[in-house]
């Protein structure tokens, strides 16, 4: 008997095949979402091959255009702790696009060919030499040109240079930079870089140590500070020096934030799993039935049943997570490739996580038979005359629910007929219920999850009252004379100057920002004050603290907060706080004069605010030209951002980032439909004589597709319903978690009108899902159904 | 149990033209590579009125000559033709059309849907034929649910009735479409023998209504109370 039942372990699946192969592909989906934990880890495996592969910098040191001789360039590769040293002159600047002009940065890179740090990757043509530029792989959409063809670079002075293409480059840093700036990246000489900035010198110098802690590279600073001072005419770092830490590379939080996300998905789209393989266990062995009656009626023990059964079970789920594995590496891979092209600008390799193909292995093997033994225990205990029955049991009809949906007599007979059909399988439907459930409130928090991050960037957005930003951060700064020309530029209604800066404060980066005492910007002070005019004659060392860094130093108004500038410690008294979420709520705002002080910069700023006349777009699009070419000719190499642009930009990137991550939603929406098209195949596989039956006493073809449809739409319907509050608990969290991880505060918004596309998206996809087991259902021939079920 | 049907007066018999004509009807069932010869030319006719028992042991094609007759397999070779109709010709949803209008099937095992009330179950047919208004459709219902001995239980679900029950509400299904022609494959092979002998009274008064009843049976008791008794071994007619 043993070497019986283990045969009718495997004839039970190769009988059935249709079920089997069904059932493989559901327990397949299963595990394939397993596979998604491994994208964050095989992501980051790629991102630390391309951090080794680029040799990304340890330690970055901004200062204005400073020329250095390639002996003192070898000195400081010299300096203790230094592995490698790469100096670069990077140039704000813009291009033309045919008409039109688009930010753009040069980076002059000295040797293409023994690049230390920070390497610019030729990925086809040659390496640039003078007049020649490398366009970045990642500048598709706002310049497309390629090898030879010519781009025109705007230099100081309104000068203008027509520059061969020579290939295409990519740099981990740079290529990232474009993306999320919205600059065109080119990369050329250092001479060429020189031309357009009007000035020569190298203004980004970018070093690999052998001791990447944070004190170590904060010495190794010191030194370059010390060795810059005593040996050319650098004066400060114009910004706090970036030091690396070990394993990060640039991106690393937001991708970390996004898999943090994405994971929630994931565990989302196992319990649809789960639930869906327990389902499709339960019918498995529920059809089982009469053969499970038949083996006890001839001695069969329950314990031996049993067995058999687990063993079937165990079969499928090793069928089921071979393919799951494979699906599920595919499905990683890709989630991989998608975010490290369209976020990192690198083509990660194909990649496997063993970790998460063994978690796959074990939990798809073992799932499976922990899943049917419920069900086993029941077909077990049903006694052997019951289970014998010739007449199957009447099941259905005589409950409250039951009651209730004989009540929908204005429905056509087919929909009464396939709505009241639900509560036949009471289990079944109710796993269904749930899957559909799951997807609807997936689709409705991702939606709920775009309009909060959406209304949230408007409304951050909208606290700036200002029209365009110029900014220099390595070029000359602006002074009185930069001043006076964009005052009276055409278009320019009012303008604002504004010194900003990197800071560090208990180990975070923040943004400082120093302004007039009623600057454009909202100043939603929550507590305390704003500081006043006459501490802005006083250069008062003030601050107002946006809430996220207050939360971080644990302080409050009246403290005193320490925060390290680009010219060393300085203490602040924190005299208001605002709810601004603007720097990620990461900023320090202080009067101008304080921050001239602290930064040692009395007479220069590094940005100025500008309202133009009108909130015109056209008229601010050409005030900002005129600006541009007023202070080019002047000599100044300024970027600019119009904020209309900028907003409705970073409004569409947003949202693009929640569609990115809501595309694992489908996963948990393939499950659903799985679920459902499981369920109704099963309903009409279990109905096949009733179907026969039907057809006897003249129901159409039409007739069967409406009457399971109706049953179809109707657990949708319901499954709907039912992730309403699904939805907006998922919206919930996910709003939690938003805050966690990005330290936003998210409007939390629940638009009536999501559901009415969930709703819509359910009943369309259910119609479309329905249609395979629809077919199948009308295609049975009367004769063959009635003999064969 | 007595069935409460008011018997009319004696219907005349008269000679008519053949309801039922099966000429040279094979049937070959193909599983996989093996083939089954169920029926190897049968050559049957039924006149209209008749009461026709078809008899024969397990696996002899009684039910495969009832299957010919209603449609619902199709014969290999050989023609079927029902009142007039060449169903053998006839396409799935055009066969399933004259099923609905033609024939009452009572099956063995009821066949009732679970989660429609006897009213539902028994006006069935007349909805899936869209014939008349839902209110006459439930009048034709009702009536035959009293015919059969249920007008009390119009709305009583399949499973607050008794097996007997359940094919009288079957049976009211079959008469839905007012049919000349009522096929029942052992249709008393579920009931007990009371039971049993009440349904066939029933079928006994349909046919003194002129309606023509071909029923399959194991029951020789049953069998010897129709006018005619066919006996199918192997797949051929071996006598009357």
């Amino acid at each position: 008997m043993a070497s019986t039942l283990v045969k009718k372990s495997v004839t039970d699946l190769t009988r059935r095949r249709a079920r089997a192969v069904f059932a493989i592909l559901t327990l397949a989906i299963a595990v394939a979402s397993i596979g998604i934990f491994a994208a964050a880890p095989l992501m980051d495996r790629a991102m630390q091959d391309e951090v080794r592969a680029s040799r990304l910098a340890d330690l970055t040191l901004q200062t204005k255009p400073l020329v250095v001789s390639k002996e003192q360039l070898e000195a400081l590769r010299r300096l203790p702790n230094v592995t490698g040293m790469q100096a670069l002159s990077v140039v704000q600047t813009r291009v033309w696009i045919g008409e039109r002009r688009q930010k753009a940065i040069v980076v002059g890179v000295p040797d293409y060919a023994r690049q230390q740090v920070d390497r610019v990757a030729i990925t086809s043509g040659t390496a640039p030499r003078a007049g020649t530029v490398l366009t970045d792989v990642q500048n598709g959409g706002r310049y497309d040109g390629g090898v030879g063809d010519r781009i025109r670079v705007l230099g100081v002075g309104d000068r203008s240079y027509a520059l061969r293409v020579s290939g295409v480059g990519r740099n981990l840093e740079w290529s990232q930079t474009g993306v999320n700036g919205d600059f065109v990246v080119l990369y050329s000489t250092p001479e060429t870089a020189a031309r357009v900035a009007g000035e020569p010198g190298y203004s980004l110098f970018a070093f690999r140590l052998s001791n990447t802690s944070t004190p170590a590279a904060n010495r190794t600073a010191a030194d370059i500070r010390g060795y810059l001072r005593a040996n050319t005419s650098f004066t400060r770092f114009s910004d706090l020096p970036t030091i690396r830490e070990p394993g990060s590379y640039p991106g690393k939080e937001f991708f970390d934030q996004l898999a943090s996300l994405m994971n929630v998905f994931t565990v989302l789209a196992l319990l649809a799993a789960c639930v869906l393989v327990a389902n499709t266990m339960g019918t498995l062995i529920g059809e089982q039935r009469r053969e499970i009656g038949m083996m006890k009626a001839i001695g069969g023990r329950r314990r031996q049943i049993r067995r058999l059964y687990l063993r079937t079970a165990l079969l499928l789920g090793g069928l089921g997570s071979v393919l799951g594995i494979v699906l599920g590496i595919a499905i990683a891979n890709m989630i991989v490739r998608f975010f490290g092209s369209t976020f990192f600008a690198i083509t990660p390799g194909w990649s496997i996580s063993v970790p998460v193909i063994v978690a796959s292995l074990v939990i798809g093997i073992l799932g499976p038979p922990l899943a049917a033994l419920p069900a086993i225990r029941r077909g077990t205990r049903v006694p052997v005359r019951e289970a014998l029955d010739e007449v199957p049991p009447l099941e259905g009809g005589v409950r409250a629910v039951d009651r209730l949906l004989r009540r929908l007599t204005f429905l056509p007979r087919t929909a009464q007929i396939g709505v009241r059909s639900v509560t036949r399988r009471t289990r079944r439907t109710i796993a269904t219920v749930i899957q559909i459930a799951l997807a609807v409130g997936t689709l409705v928090g991702v939606l709920a999850l775009m309009n909060s991050v959406t209304a949230t960037t408007e409304a951050a957005w909208n606290e700036l009252h200002y029209d365009v930003d110029l900014n220099t951060v390595v070029g000359k700064q602006l002074d009185a004379k930069a001043a006076r020309l964009i005052r009276t530029t055409p278009g320019v209604a009012v303008a604002q100057p504004v010194l900003m800066n990197t800071v560090k404060a208990a180990g975070k980066d923040a943004a400082a920002w120093g302004l007039s005492p009623q600057p454009m910007f909202e100043q939603k002070v929550v507590s305390g004050r704003w500081f006043s005019a006459s501490e802005e004659t006083a250069a008062a060392r003030v601050t107002v603290i946006a809430t996220n860094i207050a939360k971080e130093l644990g302080a409050d108004v009246g403290d005193t907060v320490s925060i390290r500038t680009a010219s060393g410690p300085r203490r602040l008294r924190v005299v208001g706080m605002t709810g601004t979420q603007m720097e990620n709520g990461l900023l320090f705002l202080t009067p101008l004069s304080t921050m001239r002080a602290l930064l040692d910069s009395p007479d220069t700023v590094n940005a100025y605010w500008v309202r133009t006349t009108t909130p015109d777009h056209a008229l601010i699009d050409r005030t900002t030209t005129a600006l541009e070419d007023r202070l080019a000719a002047a000599g100044y190499s300024i970027g600019t951002n119009i904020r209309y642009v900028d907003q409705a930009r970073n409004v569409d990137t947003n949202r693009q980032i929640s569609m990115a991550i809501g595309i694992l939603g489908f996963l948990i929406v393939a499950i659903s439909m799985v679920g459902l098209v499981n369920a109704i195949t099963m309903n009409v596989l279990e109905r096949t004589r009733e179907i026969g039956v039907l057809r006897c006493i003249g129901a159409r073809a039409r007739d069967i597709r409406r009457i399971f449809a109706a049953e179809g739409l109707a657990v949708s319907l319901a499954g709907w319903l039912l992730g309403i509050p699904v939805g907006y608990a998922f919206a919930r969290l996910l709003n939690w978690l938003l805050v966690e991880l990005v330290k936003i505060e998210f409007t939390f918004t629940f638009p009536p009108l999501n559901l009415l596309i969930a709703l819509v998206g359910t009943v369309v996809l259910a119609l479309l899902i329905m249609r395979l087991p629809l077919r199948r259902a009308v295609r049975l021939k009367p004769g063959k159904a009635l003999r064969n079920a | 149990m007595t069935a409460t049907l008011s018997v009319e007066a004696a219907v005349e018999r008269t000679i008519r033209e053949p309801l039922i004509e099966l000429e040279g009807v094979v049937k070959i069932y193909r599983t996989g590579k093996l083939e089954y010869p169920a029926l190897r030319g049968v050559d049957l006719t039924i006149d209209g009125g008749q009461m026709v028992a078809v008899v024969g042991p397990s696996g002899s094609g009684k039910t495969t000559i009832m299957n010919m007759i209603t449609g619902i397999d199709r014969p290999t070779a050989g023609s079927v033709v029902v009142d007039g109709q060449q169903i053998d010709e006839l396409s799935e949803e055009q066969l399933a059309v004259w099923r609905g209008g033609n024939v009452g099937i009572v099956f063995q095992f009821f066949q009732l849907l679970p989660t429609l009330t006897a009213v539902e179950n028994a006006m069935l047919p007349l909805d899936f034929a869209r014939k008349g208004s839902k209110r006459a459709r439930f009048e034709t219902a009702r009536h035959n649910l009293e015919l059969v001995g249920l007008g009390d239980k119009l709305h009583h679900l399949p499973a607050e009735l008794s097996g007997g029950e359940q094919q009288r509400v079957a049976i009211a299904r079959a008469l839905a479409p007012d049919p000349k022609l009522i096929i029942g494959d052992e249709p008393t092979g579920n009931l007990d023998t009371q039971t049993a002998a009440d349904m066939f009274e029933l079928l006994e008064r349909l046919n003194d209504e002129g309606k023509t009843v071909v029923y399959v049976t194991h029951d020789l008791e049953l069998a010897a109370r129709a006018g005619r008794v066919v006996t199918i071994r192997d797949g051929l007619v071996v006598g009357e």
